[in-house]
C-alpha cells in the first residue's frame, strides 16, 4: 500500500511538472497573453477587481446609490461569465404607503403544487433541489396538526378523499425572529413589509433557520443546476439573482416583481384562484375585505411574531 | 377625616335617594330620545351598517367569453328547432353534454339560456344577459359567493395587485353545466434524497412508508 502511494502521486507530480516546464519553455510571454482572455474563472467566478470590492464592500444599507449600482454591475457581470446570459440586476425600492400581505383561501385550494412548480422557475432554483420556498401540506380534514402533515404525497390525483391542503412558506412576519437571530445583519424587513436576505453578506450560520417557527428558510448546499435557456433573468438583488452557495435563501414575495404591480409568481400560476395578495394599507384592497370580513387564522399566533400571511375558508 | 366618617351616616341615605332619583330621571331622557332617534333613523342605520360591512367593490372588468364558445351562433341550429323544456338526455354529438350536473335536477337549460333567443343567456327575472357577463346569471343563486368574488375573496384576479382589476369570469374555472373541479394530477412532491443519490421519480412515497433503517438492522 505504501509503495503504490508514494509511486502513483509522485509520478503524477513528476508529469505535471515536466509538461509545466515544457510549456513554460516554449514560450511564457505568448502562454500568459493567451491564458487572460479564456481563464477560467479564479476568485469564484470574479474579476480580481471585483472580488477586491465584494471583499471590502459595506453593508447594503450604507451604500450610497453609486456603490449599489456597481454591486448590481457586479452581480450582472458574474451571471454573464457563469451563464454566458444577459440578466438585468435591479434594486427597485419599496412603494411607499405599502405594507404587502398574502392570505389563502384553504376552500378552494386543491393541492396541485403549481405554486410550487413556478416558484422554482421564477426563483432560478435547481431543479433537483431541496431549496423550495413553497411546501404544500396534506393535511387530515378536521385537524390542524401540522406534526400530521405530509409534504412528499404524491398520489396519482389531487385532492384526495379526506384531506386538505396548506401550503406553507415565508410568512413575512411582522417581528421577524430570524432578523433578531442573524449575527451579522444579512436580513432584515424592507419597508412593505417583506423580510429580505443579501446573500452576499450571509455567512451561511443558519441560526435563522432554527429560530424560524416555520421552515421558511432553507440552506443551499448546492449550486442550483437549471438549463441555462429557463433562467429568469429579471431578478431583484434582494430577490431571485443568482445566489452563491452555502447562503440562506426564502420567499420573499417575489420582490422583483410585487415592487412593480405584478403578482408574485405562485399567486399568478394558481389556478384555482386561493391566493389573495395585496396591500394591507389600502381599505379598499382585497386582502383587506378578506381580513375584514372572513373568518380567517395565522399559524402558530401564540408565538407572537405577527405573520403577514392568513388563511381563510369561503 | 373625622368630619367624613361623622357625617356619612347621616346623609348617606339621602343621598342615596337623591342619586336615585335622578339616575331614574336620566334613564328615563335617554329612553325618550334614543326611542325619538331611533323612529327617525332605523331604516338609514341598517343601510350604513350594511355598507360598512360590504362597501361597493373597486371597479373591475371582466375577459370576454363570447370569442371562447365552440358552437357560438346557437341560432345555426336552433332557429329550426322548438324549444324542448322536458329533462332528458341530450345529444353529445352535437356538443352539448348529455346531462346537467349542476343544480341537483332543479334546473333545466331554460333556467339559464334565454329561449326565444338563443345568442343570450337569462337571469332570475328572465332579462336577457350576454355570454361575456355570463357571471351575472351564476349571481342570481350564488349570491354570497358572487359577493366575494366581486370583493376578491373568491376567483381569480389576473397578472397584478394594484392597478387595473381584471377578473377571470365564473365560466373559465367552473364548467357551468358540470361547475365542480374534477381532480388532477399534482406537480412532482420535493424531490428527498435516499444516501447521496437523487431520488428516483415516484419512489419517495414507497421510501417513506417503508421502515426506518435503524430499524431494519436486526433484520440482516
Amino acid at each position: 500500500m505504501t509503495d503504490d502511494r508514494s509511486e502513483e502521486p509522485g509520478s503524477e507530480l513528476q508529469g505535471t511538472r515536466r509538461s509545466f516546464l515544457k510549456n513554460f519553455g516554449i514560450g511564457t510571454a505568448g502562454a500568459v497573453a493567451a491564458a487572460i482572455p479564456t481563464a477560467t474563472p479564479a476568485w469564484g467566478g470574479l474579476t480580481f477587481r471585483e472580488a477586491f470590492d465584494d471583499f471590502f464592500r459595506k453593508h447594503y444599507k450604507k451604500m450610497s446609490p453609486e456603490e449599489i449600482q456597481a454591486m448590481l454591475n457586479r452581480v450582472e457581470g458574474r451571471a454573464k461569465r457563469r451563464f454566458g446570459v444577459d440578466i438585468s440586476c435591479k434594486n427597485t425600492p419599496a412603494q411607499e404607503g405599502v405594507v404587502f400581505g398574502y392570505a389563502i383561501n384553504l376552500g378552494v385550494c386543491q393541492g396541485y403544487r403549481d405554486c410550487v412548480s413556478a416558484c422554482i422557475k421564477e426563483n432560478n432554483q435547481g431543479r433537483d433541489s431541496q431549496v423550495q420556498y413553497i411546501r404544500v401540506l396534506e393535511m387530515d380534514r378536521g385537524s390542524v396538526n401540522l406534526e400530521h402533515s405530509e409534504h412528499y404525497y404524491d398520489p396519482a390525483t389531487v385532492p384526495q378523499e379526506g384531506k386538505y391542503y396548506l401550503p406553507v412558506q415565508c410568512m413575512q412576519c411582522d417581528d421577524p425572529p430570524c432578523v433578531k437571530a442573524c449575527p451579522v445583519e444579512a436580513t432584515w424587513m424592507e419597508p412593505d413589509g417583506i423580510v429580505v436576505i443579501d446573500y452576499d453578506w450571509c455567512i451561511g450560520c443558519r441560526y435563522c433557520m432554527t429560530a424560524c417557527p416555520y421552515w421558511a428558510r432553507h440552506f443551499n448546499w448546492t449550486e442550483p443546476e437549471l438549463p441555462v435557456e429557463e433562467l429568469n433573468t429579471n431578478t431583484h438583488y434582494l430577490g431571485n439573482r443568482p445566489r452563491p452557495r452555502g447562503v440562506v435563501e426564502k420567499c420573499h414575495f417575489c420582490v422583483q416583481r410585487t415592487r412593480e404591480n405584478r403578482q408574485p409568481a405562485c399567486m399568478e400560476a394558481c389556478p384555482t384562484g386561493a391566493r389573495v395578495f395585496g396591500n394591507l394599507l389600502d381599505p379598499d384592497s382585497e386582502i383587506r375585505y378578506v381580513l375584514e370580513n372572513k373568518t380567517v387564522f395565522r399559524l402558530k399566533e401564540d408565538l407572537g411574531t405577527e405573520p403577514k400571511f392568513w388563511y381563510y375558508t369561503d | 377625616m373625622r368630619w367624613l366618617f361623622a357625617s356619612a351616616p347621616a346623609g348617606k341615605a339621602e343621598r342615596i335617594g337623591l342619586f336615585l332619583k335622578l339616575e331614574a330621571g336620566v334613564v328615563a331622557f335617554f329612553i325618550v330620545v334614543a326611542s325619538l332617534l331611533s323612529s327617525l333613523r332605523v331604516g338609514a342605520a341598517t343601510d350604513d351598517q350594511r355598507a360598512a360591512r360590504h362597501p361597493a367593490p373597486v371597479p373591475f372588468t371582466v375577459g370576454a367569453r363570447l370569442e371562447k364558445l365552440y358552437f357560438y351562433p346557437c341560432a345555426d341550429c336552433h332557429a329550426y328547432m322548438d324549444p324542448d323544456d322536458n329533462l332528458r338526455e341530450l345529444d353529445v354529438e352535437k356538443g352539448h353534454p348529455s346531462k346537467l350536473e349542476h343544480g341537483g335536477g332543479l334546473i333545466w337549460c331554460f333556467s339559464c339560456h334565454d329561449s326565444p333567443d338563443y345568442g343570450k343567456l337569462r337571469n332570475l327575472l328572465a332579462e336577457p344577459i350576454d355570454f361575456d357577463s355570463g357571471y351575472q346569471v351564476c349571481g342570481g343563486c350564488h349570491s354570497q359567493k358572487y359577493l366575494d368574488w366581486t370583493h376578491g375573496a373568491h376567483g381569480k384576479r389576473v397578472a397584478n395587485w394594484h392597478g387595473d382589476r381584471r377578473l377571470y369570469s365564473c365560466m373559465e374555472c367552473h364548467n357551468p353545466h358540470q361547475p365542480a373541479i374534477l381532480p388532477r394530477a399534482p406537480e412532482p412532491p420535493p424531490p428527498i434524497r435516499a444516501g447521496l443519490n437523487p431520488m428516483a421519480p415516484g419512489k419517495a412515497d414507497e421510501v417513506r412508508r417503508s421502515r426506518p433503517e435503524w430499524e431494519q438492522i436486526n433484520d440482516r
